[in-house]
C-alpha cells in the first residue's frame, strides 16, 4: 500500500538553507503533523510534498514510484490552505466537482459525489451557494471536501485552521481526523499550533531551524522530549539552572543556582555528566504543597496568584530571585485564599524532573541512539 | 388606556425623528455635512446641469418635445450608413500611371459618423484587450529576464500626449514618412499608408492598451497564489489553470480596462483631427469631430445646433450607460480584493526556449509599433524639415519665443496657469469628498460616490457644449463670467477639475482604506478637534496618495483636448494643447518639439506616481 516516504531533503531559497535534509517514512493512513515556529520549513516541506517545489537533494517516493520531480497535478494528493483557496467565482459544487470534472468523470457521477462528500462534511443541501455566502468554518468544510473528492493518496493540510475562532478550530480538527480515518487516506498536517497537533496527529515530526528535532506519538512527544527545544516548544515549563553534584545508579543530584538541591530518576547515565552545567525542566502541575519531607524542596514566597477556574496558579519568586510557577489543583479554595508574600516550600517529584545539556539542549539520561529520533543526521551529509 | 396612534400620525412622527436624526448629525458634524453639500453642489452646477440641458436641446423645439433630431442622425447617410457601397474599400492598391512605387492604403469602411464612431469604440477596446491581456499575463506569470526593464517600457506608450500619436505616426508612416520614404519605398518599391478609421483604430490600441496591461497586471498580482496553486493540485493543467481560474479571476479589472478603453476611444478629438489635418476625409467622420466643428446652430447665434445636440446626447448615454454596467459587473465580482493568505509567490510557466524567443519578438515588435510615434516626433523634433541628416535645436528655442506670431511662450504659460490651478482644486476638493465618501455613512452617500467618479465617462465634447449652453448668455464680469465666450479660463479650468477629478479621489479613497479609522478616534479620544486629526493625522498618512493621484490628474489635465478646443475661442487665452490642434504640415517641427517637451513632463509626472503609489493601476486608470 501507499507509504510516502522523504529521503534526505534539502531545500534552498537562494541561498538560505530551508530545509536540512530530512527524513520521513510515513505510513498508510496515518495522520503525520509537522510542527514547529514559523519559519522552520514545515511548510516548505508540505509544498515540496505537493509538488510546488523541488527539493535541491534528496528524493520523495510514494509507494514504490519516485515523484521527486512529477508535476503538482500527476501526482493525486489532495490538499487544503490556510486561507481555503475556494475559487470565488465557482458555486460550492463546481468548486468540490473540479478535479473530478478534470478527470472527465461523467455528470452523474460527479453530481452523486459531491453530494456525498457535502454530507460528509456536514453541509448538505449548501451546493448551488458561492463561497463568499459561507462562514470561515464552512468554508473550510468546502476545501476539505474539495480535496477529497479526487480521493487523494495522501491529503496535505497547510495549517488549515489558524483563521478560525477557536471554537471551530476544535470541532474542525475532529472532524478532519474521523474524516480521513473514516477514508483511510494518509494525511501530512502542518501547524504551529501544538495543541491541534497533540489532538490530531498519529505521530508528530517537530522542527526546528529546517531540521527534524523529534518524532514521536503526542504522547512522547508532550511526555519525553528529547531535546530542550522540545520541551520548552510543546506544554508550559519551569527551568531551573544547575550542575550535576552526584550520580549515583539511576539517580543524580543536581545543585541548583539557587543553592537548593534536587534528585532526578536517570535511566542512563554516564559519567561525562559530573559537573556538567545542566538545566532542568518541570512542568507546573506536579508540584506538592506543603511537604512532609524536607527532601527534593523549593521555598520562596508567592508572588502572584491566578484563579484558573479547575486550578490555581501561582508564582513563587525563591530568594535569588529564580521565579517559578505552579498549577495546583487540590485544595484551591484554601489556595485561592492564600495571601500574597507568604513563604511556601513546595516538593518535586524526582520522576517530574528532566535533565538537559544547558549547552547543546540535548536530553540526558536516556540512551542517545534511540531510534526514532535522527537528530542533526543532515550533519553527516552536508 | 392605549392611545391610539393612526398610520398617518406614526408615519409623521418617523418622518420627524428622521429629519432630527440629520439635523443632530449634521450638527454633532457640521465639517463633513458642508464638504457634502458644497461638493455635491458644485458637481450638480459643473456636471449634471450641463448635461442635462444638452439632452433637452437634442429634443426641445420651442417647448414642445420633438425626436425629430435623433431620427434624422439615423436617416441621414452621413451619420448611419450601415451598407457597404460601391465607393467603399479596406485595402487598396495604388499605382501611379506612369510606374514607379505603388501605394497601399489601408483604410477601414465609411459607416457614417455614429457607426464609424462605435467601431473605433469596439475595435480599439477589443484590439487593446487582446494585446493587454497578453503583456499583463506574460508579465505577471511566465518567466524570462528582463523583467523589470519591461515593465518601465510598457509605461512608454502611456506617455503619449495628444496629437502626438498621430504627429509619430506620420513622420513615420506618413507620405513623407521614414519607414515609407527610406525602407518601404526603396526596398520594397512600395509605401503603406494607414488611413480613415483603421489608422484610428491603429494609432489607438498603441496607446490604450498599456490601460488594459495596468488593470490587469495588477489584477493578477493581486490574485491569491493559492487559488491556482489548489487547480494545479487537483490535477489542472496551465492551460486549464488559465482558462478556468487566472482569467476569470481577472475579469473584473479586463471589465473595468476595456470601458475605460471604450469611452477614451469614442470621446477621442485628436487623432481625427491630425489625421482629417493631414487631409484623410474619412477619419473626420467621427460624432466628436463632428461635434466639434459644428456645435453652434448658426453664425450669430450661442444656441448649440440641434444635430450637435442629439450626437452629443447619444456619446453621453452610450457612455454613461457602459460606465455604470461595468462598474456593477465589477462591484459584484471584486475578487481581486481577497487578501493574500500567506507569504507566497506565483507558480509560473517556465518556457522553452523557442517560447521564450517568442516571448521576446512579441514585446520587441510591440514595443516598436508602439513607440514608432514616440521616435518618430523627437526625430523630427531636431532635424530641419524635409531632411533626415541636418540636424537643428531651433525648433525648441521657439517654443520660449515669445513673439505671438512664431513663439509658443504664451501657450506654455497658459498650460502652466491652467494645469496648475485645477490641480489645486482638485487636490483640495478631491481629499475632502474621499475623505466623507470613505469615512462617513450617510443618507445619499451612493449618489455622492457616483457624483465624483462617474466624470470620467463624460465625454469632453459634450459636456463642453454644455457649459457653452449653459453661461453662453452671462454677461461678461471679468475673470468671474463663466461664459467662455468673453473669458475662456475660468471655465475652462472648472472643467478640467470636474473631468480629472476621478483620479485624486480614487487615489485618496484607496489610501484612505488602508489607513485605519482607530487612528483617528485614538486622537478624537486623546481631545484633538476634527480638523486637527484631519491635518495632523489623516493627510500626512495618504499625502503620497494625494500628490500621487494630483499628479496623475496633473497629466490628464494636460492632455485634455476636447473641452479645451471647444472653450477657447480667442488664441490669447490658447494652451499647448489647442495650439497643436492648428497643426500644419509646415509648422511640424515646432509641433514635433512640443509634443516632446509635453511628452517629458507626463513621464516625470509618471515616474514620480509610480514610485508614490506602487504601480497602483487603479490610480492611473482611475477606474
Amino acid at each position: 500500500m501507499v507509504e510516502l516516504n522523504l529521503q534526505n531533503i534539502h531545500i534552498y531559497y537562494d541561498d538560505f538553507h530551508a530545509v536540512k535534509g530530512i527524513n520521513l517514512d510515513i505510513e498508510n493512513g496515518e495522520i503525520l503533523t509537522l510542527l514547529g515556529p514559523s519559519g522552520c520549513g514545515k511548510t516548505t516541506i508540505l509544498r515540496a510534498v505537493a509538488g510546488f517545489i523541488t527539493p535541491k537533494v534528496g528524493s520523495i517516493i510514494l509507494g514504490n514510484k519516485e515523484i521527486t520531480n512529477l508535476p503538482p497535478r500527476k501526482r493525486d494528493m489532495g490538499m487544503i490552505f490556510q486561507n481555503y483557496a475556494l475559487w470565488p467565482h465557482m458555486t460550492v459544487s463546481e468548486n468540490i466537482g473540479f478535479g473530478l470534472k478534470l478527470r472527465k468523470k461523467p455528470k452523474s457521477f460527479i453530481l452523486s459525489k459531491v453530494n456525498e462528500l457535502l454530507d460528509l462534511v456536514h453541509l448538505p443541501n449548501q451546493g448551488d451557494k458561492y463561497p463568499t455566502q459561507l462562514s470561515g468554518g464552512q468554508q473550510q468544510r468546502v476545501a476539505l471536501a474539495r480535496a477529497l473528492a479526487i480521493e487523494p493518496l495522501v491529503l496535505l493540510c497547510d495549517e488549515p485552521l489558524s483563521n478560525l475562532d477557536y471554537k471551530l478550530r476544535v470541532e474542525l480538527r475532529k472532524e478532519i481526523r474521523d474524516v480521513s480515518k473514516t477514508l483511510g487516506v494518509t494525511v501530512v498536517y502542518v501547524t504551529h499550533d501544538q495543541t491541534e497537533a497533540l489532538a490530531i496527529s498519529d505521530r508528530i515530526a517537530v522542527l526546528n531551524e529546517g531540521e527534524i528535532i523529534q518524532i514521536g506519538t503526542p504522547f512522547q512527544i508532550f511526555h519525553d522530549p528529547h531535546h530542550l527545544f522540545v520541551a520548552t516548544f510543546i506544554g508550559e515549563n519551569n527551568i531551573f539552572e544547575g550542575s550535576v553534584e552526584s550520580i549515583n545508579s539511576g539517580t543524580c543530584k543536581v545543585e541548583l543556582s539557587s543553592g537548593e538541591k534536587l534528585e532526578l530518576v536517570l535511566p542512563y547515565s554516564d559519567s561525562s555528566y559530573l559537573k556538567k552545567k545542566v538545566k532542568l525542566m518541570c512542568r507546573f502541575d506536579p508540584f506538592v504543597l506543603e511537604p512532609k519531607d524536607t527532601k527534593n524542596t523549593l521555598s520562596g514566597i508567592v508572588k502572584h496568584k491566578s484563579f484558573m477556574g479547575t486550578y490555581v496558579q501561582l508564582e513563587v519568586e525563591q530568594e535569588n530571585g529564580n521565579v517559578f510557577i505552579i498549577n495546583e489543583e487540590e485544595n484551591i479554595k484554601k489556595i485561592d485564599e492564600l495571601a500574597l508574600g507568604v513563604p511556601l516550600s513546595v516538593h518535586i517529584p524526582a520522576e517530574s524532573l528532566l535533565m538537559f545539556d544547558a549547552e547543546t539542549g540535548e536530553r540526558l539520561g536516556i540512551k542517545s541512539s534511540v531510534e526514532d529520533t535522527p537528530v542533526n543526521a543532515s550533519k553527516s551529509v552536508s | 388606556m392605549e392611545k391610539n396612534v393612526s398610520y398617518w400620525e406614526e408615519k409623521r412622527l418617523n418622518l420627524g425623528y428622521g429629519l432630527r436624526q440629520i439635523k443632530n448629525d449634521i450638527r454633532s458634524d457640521p465639517i463633513s455635512w458642508s464638504v457634502i453639500f458644497f461638493i455635491s453642489l458644485f458637481f450638480i452646477t459643473f456636471l449634471v446641469v450641463p448635461l442635462i440641458l444638452i439632452l433637452y436641446s437634442a429634443i426641445n423645439y420651442n417647448g414642445t418635445i420633438k425626436f425629430d433630431a435623433i431620427v434624422q442622425i439615423f436617416s441621414d447617410k452621413q451619420f448611419f450608413d450601415p451598407i457597404i457601397g460601391g465607393g467603399d474599400y479596406f485595402i487598396q492598391i495604388y499605382t501611379p500611371p506612369g510606374g514607379g512605387v505603388s501605394t497601399i492604403f489601408v483604410t477601414g469602411l465609411d459607416f457614417g459618423i455614429v457607426l464609424n464612431t462605435l467601431i473605433i469604440g469596439i475595435f480599439t477596446t477589443l484590439l487593446s484587450v487582446g494585446i493587454g491581456l497578453t503583456t499583463a499575463f506574460l508579465m505577471a506569470r511566465v518567466n524570462f529576464q528582463g523583467k523589470t526593464v519591461l515593465n518601465g517600457l510598457l509605461l512608454i506608450p502611456l506617455v503619449l500626449p495628444p496629437f502626438v500619436s498621430g504627429i509619430g505616426f506620420f513622420a513615420m508612416f506618413g507620405n513623407e514618412g521614414i519607414i515609407n520614404k527610406f525602407f518601404l519605398g526603396p526596398v520594397l518599391g512600395i509605401n503603406v499608408i494607414f488611413q480613415g478609421l483603421f489608422a484610428i483604430i491603429f494609432v489607438q490600441s498603441m496607446h490604450y492598451f498599456t490601460l488594459i496591461h495596468l488593470n490587469v497586471y495588477s489584477a493578477l498580482m493581486n490574485a491569491d497564489p493559492s487559488m491556482e496553486e489548489q487547480a494545479e493540485n487537483l490535477g489542472a493543467k496551465r492551460s486549464t489553470i488559465t482558462r478556468k481560474i487566472t482569467l476569470p479571476l481577472a475579469t473584473p479589472g479586463i471589465a473595468s480596462g476595456s470601458i475605460l478603453v471604450f469611452i477614451l476611444s469614442m470621446e477621442d478629438l485628436g487623432t481625427p483631427i491630425i489625421f482629417g489635418g493631414f487631409g484623410d476625409a474619412i477619419a473626420k467622420k467621427t460624432m466628436t469631430y463632428y461635434i466639434k466643428n459644428n456645435f453652434f446652430a448658426g453664425d450669430a447665434t450661442t444656441e448649440i445646433g440641434k444635430t450637435s445636440a442629439a450626437i452629443g446626447a447619444l456619446l453621453l448615454v452610450i457612455a454613461i450607460l457602459g460606465f455604470i454596467f461595468i462598474r456593477k459587473y465589477v462591484s459584484l465580482r471584486q475578487y481581486s480584493m481577497v487578501s493574500k493568505g500567506r507569504a507566497g509567490t506565483y507558480r509560473s510557466f517556465n518556457p522553452n526556449v523557442f517560447q521564450k524567443v517568442g516571448v521576446y519578438l512579441f514585446f520587441a515588435g510591440l514595443l516598436i509599433t508602439a513607440t514608432l510615434p514616440h521616435i518618430g516626433i523627437l526625430f523630427r523634433s531636431v532635424t530641419k524639415a524635409g531632411t533626415t541628416d541636418q540636424f537643428t535645436s531651433s525648433f525648441y528655442q521657439l517654443i520660449f519665443e515669445s513673439n505671438q506670431s512664431q513663439g509658443f511662450l504664451l501657450y506654455v504659460q497658459n498650460t502652466l496657469i491652467y494645469s496648475f490651478t485645477a490641480t489645486i482644486f482638485i487636490m483640495v476638493l478631491a481629499t475632502m469628498a474621499g475623505y466623507v465618501a470613505n469615512r462617513k455613512k450617510f443618507f445619499g452617500m451612493s449618489f455622492f460616490d457616483t457624483l465624483v467618479t462617474i466624470p470620467i465617462a463624460i465625454p469632453g465634447v459634450v459636456l463642453g457644449i454644455g457649459y457653452i449652453r449653459m453661461f453662453g448668455n452671462f454677461p461678461d464680469w471679468g475673470i468671474f463670467t463663466l461664459n467662455p465666450l468673453f473669458f475662456p479660463p475660468t471655465i475652462l479650468i472648472i472643467s478640467y477639475t470636474v473631468r480629472k477629478f476621478p483620479f485624486t479621489v480614487r487615489s485618496v479613497y484607496s489610501g484612505l482604506q488602508q489607513t485605519d479609522e482607530v487612528l483617528e478616534e485614538a486622537a478624537l479620544n486623546l481631545g484633538a478637534s476634527k480638523p486637527r486629526v484631519l491635518a495632523r493625522i489623516i493627510i500626512p498618512l495618504i499625502i503620497l496618495n494625494i500628490v500621487g493621484g494630483a499628479l496623475v490628474s496633473l497629466v490628464y489635465i494636460m492632455s485634455e483636448v476636447s473641452t479645451t478646443l471647444i472653450l477657447i475661442s480667442d488664441s490669447r487665452y490658447g494652451n499647448l494643447v489647442w495650439k497643436l490642434a492648428d497643426i500644419s504640415a509646415g509648422k511640424l517641427g515646432v509641433f514635433a518639439a512640443v509634443g516632446v517637451l509635453l511628452m517629458m513632463i507626463q513621464a516625470v509626472s509618471l515616474m514620480v506616481t509610480n514610485l508614490l503609489l506602487r504601480n497602483r493601476a487603479e490610480a492611473l486608470t482611475g477606474i
